[in-house]
């Protein structure tokens, strides 16, 4: 009895060095992640994709078709969103020209037993290059299914923002920062984006694919008197 | 007078009847906990308050019936609970050393205390009810094969604490197999031990493992996040290794110990104590959003003075507004000065003063190095820190 209560009290040693000496490591660490659990977890699932406008550009070039080297309009231009894991969704555009305009979307699900609310989110692009200082974007969510009315980011639907903004979009609006993503429940995250009609061909960017990673980070919901508190 | 069950007798009608009765219960408790699969609207009052309540209820029924006994010898019991707290220990310490190798996160959870208590609530009612519903069943149906019904038991109740449409959502072969690899593996592996310890002990030894487990991982604000193969391989082989030691070790102090009168423990104030102590070091190193920090020089005098005590809110410097008093990092050491005024250049920087200094400090501060905002001042506290400090400097400089 005497030996198991010595490991015990040891063990207690053992568990507050390491407390201490976490603390001491972390200290210029940034933890950003946060770990789901059996109860608590969000993730990406459901319905994904991208969409483009067909027709000729409404921006740009208004009313131009676009057939720039050889493409047709919208002829080409692609894309696809991946989830390769529950944390992480991977949108690659393909063959992006000046003035296409198109819709990334994706979903994202509370699978645990306790309420979600949205905490963050990070845009990690693939590529360090020009082509996204001529993509803009703007955002809005639906709930519960892709039918539900539209919650813009900024507000309204008619403002574009630059590309790299995009995080700022997710991380400093009203409408997703206070929904609560009750559990079973779905949100939906639409993000339209177009090329700008002023890139040419001297940025030699035609064709180009780019891909980028959307991260959002969930915490839980415990109702602390405002919502999203 | 209570009925008891012991080793050899038949299972009565009864007791039968209550064991399907209480995995009733359990199964119209798992529903009620998945009322997202059939509703789309479930109320914060319903997960909060409702759930708890029919965990409340569920050990209100099993303290209703007559007592049963678990399997172990009384006199071990503390014995048992002991080795529950150290298979507690070794598995979060496993889980904290692989989290320095591949990283950790932030809790999901929430740490207002409004928050706290709810969560104190929602997991305390579950544990409650969801042990004495196990100890009664495992006292009830394992005297005369304990394995399959340990089994069973743990199984049923792995199960349970995975929402209905786990699996059916799980199409792709490879998010299968990574799901069931963190999750149910290791609360398959968790349960058996649970199992086992209440089996042999009743419901004390069962609190104490799980509670400790339930408790980090809701009430620590970092938890290790390791990759789902090492969750997997440490989260099902430590209890599965514990559960090898608390049989061995059980099974050598059944037969070693003779009926000498042991000095009485009480496991349960062991753990507690052990738990706040180890909390406690954890605050102090500033584990948690707030930690205390001694103040040891008079520039923010007379707001600080030398030798109290400042509790600090972790914030990012992006959240420090003008006439804050902010903690931030300077080399090696911390300094606690105001924010007189902010620049937004290029980068967010700070240009900071103590209170008690004539001029500001000569550089500004930078967001990244900013700890945190002083919330609070204790005064003096923290002599004892600063008396040992200046003996140290005495004994090496």
């Amino acid at each position: 009895m005497k030996k198991v209560r010595f490991l015990a009290i040891s063990l207690v040693v053992a568990l507050m060095l390491m407390g201490a000496g976490y603390a001491y490591w972390t200290d210029s660490v940034d933890i950003v992640t946060t770990v789901k659990t059996g109860t608590f977890d969000v993730r990406f699932a459901g319905e994904k994709g991208v969409t483009f406008v067909t027709g000729t550009s409404t921006s740009g070039n208004p009313g131009n078709e676009f057939a720039w080297d050889g493409y047709g309009v919208n002829a080409v231009a692609s894309g696809s969103v991946s989830y390769p894991d529950e944390n992480t969704a991977t949108v690659t555009l393909n063959n992006l020209y000046p003035g296409v305009e198109g819709e990334i979307m994706f979903a994202i699900k509370n699978t645990g037993s306790v309420p979600a609310k949205f905490a963050s989110a990070s845009v990690v692009t693939a590529d360090a290059d020009d082509l996204y200082g001529f993509i803009n974007t703007k955002g809005y969510i639906r709930h519960l299914d892709t039918s539900a009315p539209q919650e813009w980011f900024q507000g309204n639907a008619t403002t574009w923002d630059a590309f790299y903004d995009l995080e700022a979009q997710f991380n400093n609006n009203g409408s997703i920062e206070g929904d609560i993503l009750q559990t079973g429940q779905f949100l939906y995250v639409y993000i339209p984006f177009q090329i700008d009609g002023s890139l040419d061909n001297d940025d030699n960017l035609e064709g180009a694919t780019r891909t980028f990673t959307i991260k959002m980070n969930f915490e839980q919901f415990n109702h602390d008197g405002t919502p999203g508190a | 007078m209570r009925a008891i069950v012991r080793e050899g007798y038949y299972v009565s009608k009864t007791i039968k009847k209550r064991c399907i009765l209480l995995f009733g219960v359990l199964l119209f408790i798992y529903l009620a906990e998945n009322a997202a699969f059939f509703f789309s609207e479930i109320s914060f009052f319903y997960t909060y308050i409702f759930q708890p309540l029919l965990w409340l209820g569920l050990a209100y029924l099993v303290r209703s019936f007559p007592g049963v006994r678990p399997a172990g010898r009384l006199r071990l019991r503390s014995y048992l609970a002991i080795l529950a707290f150290i298979c507690a220990v070794l598995y979060l310490m496993s889980m904290f050393a692989a989290g320095i190798w591949e990283g950790f996160g932030k809790s999901p959870y929430s740490f207002t205390p409004r928050g706290i208590i709810f969560n104190l609530l929602y997991v305390g009612s579950a544990l409650l009810g969801g042990m004495l519903a196990r100890s009664y069943l495992l006292a009830a149906l394992a005297n005369r094969h304990p394995f399959p019904v340990i089994v069973l038991v743990s199984l049923f109740l792995t199960l349970k604490g995975f929402p209905l449409d786990s699996f059916i959502r799980l199409q792709d072969p490879y998010e299968f197999i990574r799901y069931v690899g963190s999750f149910v593996l290791p609360a398959f592996s968790e349960n058996l031990l649970t199992s086992y310890l209440v089996y042999l002990g009743g419901p004390l030894p069962g609190f104490v493992y799980q509670g400790m487990l339930l408790a980090f991982t809701w009430f620590c604000p970092i938890l290790p996040n390791p990759g789902w193969l090492t969750k997997t391989l440490l989260g099902t082989l430590i209890p599965y290794f514990s559960l090898l030691m608390v049989q061995h070790l059980y099974l050598r102090e059944a037969r070693v110990v003779k009926r000498e009168t042991l000095k009485k423990e009480n496991p349960l104030s062991l753990a507690l104590t052990s738990v706040a102590s180890v909390l406690l070091i954890w605050f102090a190193v500033g584990i948690f959003p707030l930690y205390p920090s001694v103040i040891v020089t008079g520039s923010m005098e007379p707001m600080i003075k030398p030798g109290d005590v400042v509790m600090v809110e972790k914030l990012e410097g992006t959240e420090v507004r003008e006439g804050d008093v902010i903690q931030f990092r300077l080399d090696k050491i911390l300094v606690t000065h105001r924010v007189i005024a902010i620049t937004e250049g290029s980068s967010r920087q700070f240009i900071t003063k103590g209170d008690n200094n004539n001029s500001p400090d000569l550089e500004p501060v930078d967001t990244a190095q900013v700890k945190g905002r002083v919330i609070r001042v204790v005064p003096k506290v923290g002599w004892l820190t600063l008396l040992i400090r200046s003996r140290g400097s005495l004994l090496f400089t």
